[in-house]
């Protein structure tokens, strides 16, 4: 079963080289996407033994994703594997969600199945238990964190679905694979917060949170 | 009697309609926009130099004054701007981010050539 595992970075300097090197253990191939970094993110993924894919400009996480998804499935994989670069996801986990995407199409690695949510602040514990429910009520699931980034896929599912948007993409991600019938596991996954580097989650980014999730749920409700 | 308002809103029309005629004319904008901003041109000038013509204006679309009549079809017509505008920005983003995509994909190919 060939393994490709797409691991979208920006500015990870500190952390990738561990993550390449953890993840290389358990995967045939390794595709860094580094979205407009401006640290040597890039070199160190390389040296790492990693195949990069560069971005010239920093679109976020999901157009990050966009372009891992189209270089691993031009490589003709039968499973494709989502971690983060911050070494958040730890990759000794990889086998399980191997074996669990045997049995399903998706398999997403949930924090909420353990008790690592509970070092989460008040704010993105709400947000991702809010869209969680969402995704539950619109799409008859049963998931607990829809907006993990740790996951794993069949290929011949993942061709299936429409390319990401920039941002905001593990929402309207998981409603569609559900609308289109493709079984969607969960497996315990410990996700701590993260200790080393710069967090996306700034001041900024809690403060528009709410709205981000409005205008989600208004995207999900009436246009899709 | 002529106002400074007046000389300013005429002024203003014209340099509109020379401006948006010229930029045209280099081939820098639009037929679409020259008719745009010269309409704004002919209009302030008609305004100026007429100033009748907005009491007719302001009495057939049952506005008070004259100048109410200019800021509520001003603001209208900013309101359409500003939607064309953000939709060409909206458009403008995503093309970028299909034109990343393509060439990160791209050189990545030619890397590995």
């Amino acid at each position: 079963m060939k393994t490709i595992a797409v691991i979208p970075a920006h500015n990870e300097a500190e952390t990738i080289q561990k993550v390449v090197a953890e993840v290389k253990k358990y995967v045939h191939e390794i595709i860094v996407v580094d979205d407009g970094s401006t640290d040597s993110t890039r070199d160190t993924a390389l040296g790492a033994g990693a195949a990069v894919v560069s971005h010239a400009l920093n679109r976020g996480v999901g157009a990050a994703l966009r372009t891992g998804y189209r270089a691993a499935l031009n490589r003709d994989p039968d499973v494709v594997i989502q971690i983060d670069g911050d070494f958040q996801h730890d990759p000794s986990y990889i086998p399980r969600l191997l074996e669990a995407v045997e049995k399903s199409d998706i398999v997403i690695g949930s924090r909420f199945l353990n008790p690592s949510h509970k070092n989460y602040n008040l704010t993105r514990r709400s947000g991702i238990k809010f869209f969680s429910w969402v995704a539950n009520t619109l799409g008859s699931l049963s998931v607990t964190d829809v907006t993990s980034g740790f996951r794993c896929y069949r290929a011949s599912a993942l061709r299936q679905l429409t390319p990401l948007t920039d941002q905001h993409w593990a929402l309207e991600q998981t409603l569609e694979a559900a609308r289109k019938g493709m079984t969607i596991k969960e497996i315990s996954v410990e996700m701590p917060v993260r200790g080393e580097g710069r967090s996306q989650f700034d001041l900024e980014t809690y403060a528009l949170y709410p709205f981000k999730m409005v205008d989600c749920i208004i995207k999900i409700l009436i246009f899709r | 009697m002529v106002s400074l308002i007046h000389v300013g809103g005429f002024l203003l029309g014209c340099y509109f309609l020379l401006r948006s005629y010229l930029l045209v004319k280099n081939k820098k904008e639009e037929v679409q926009d020259f008719l745009v901003w010269g309409t704004v041109g002919a209009s302030l000038l008609v305004l100026s130099a007429v100033p009748q013509v907005g009491d007719l204006l302001a009495e057939y679309l049952s506005i008070r004054t004259r100048t109410n009549t200019i800021f509520a079809l001003s603001i209208f017509l900013l309101y359409l701007l500003m939607f064309r505008m953000h939709t060409l920005n909206r458009d403008l983003y995503r093309q970028i981010s299909v034109l990343n995509e393509e060439l990160s994909l791209l050189r990545h190919r030619l890397e590995n050539q």
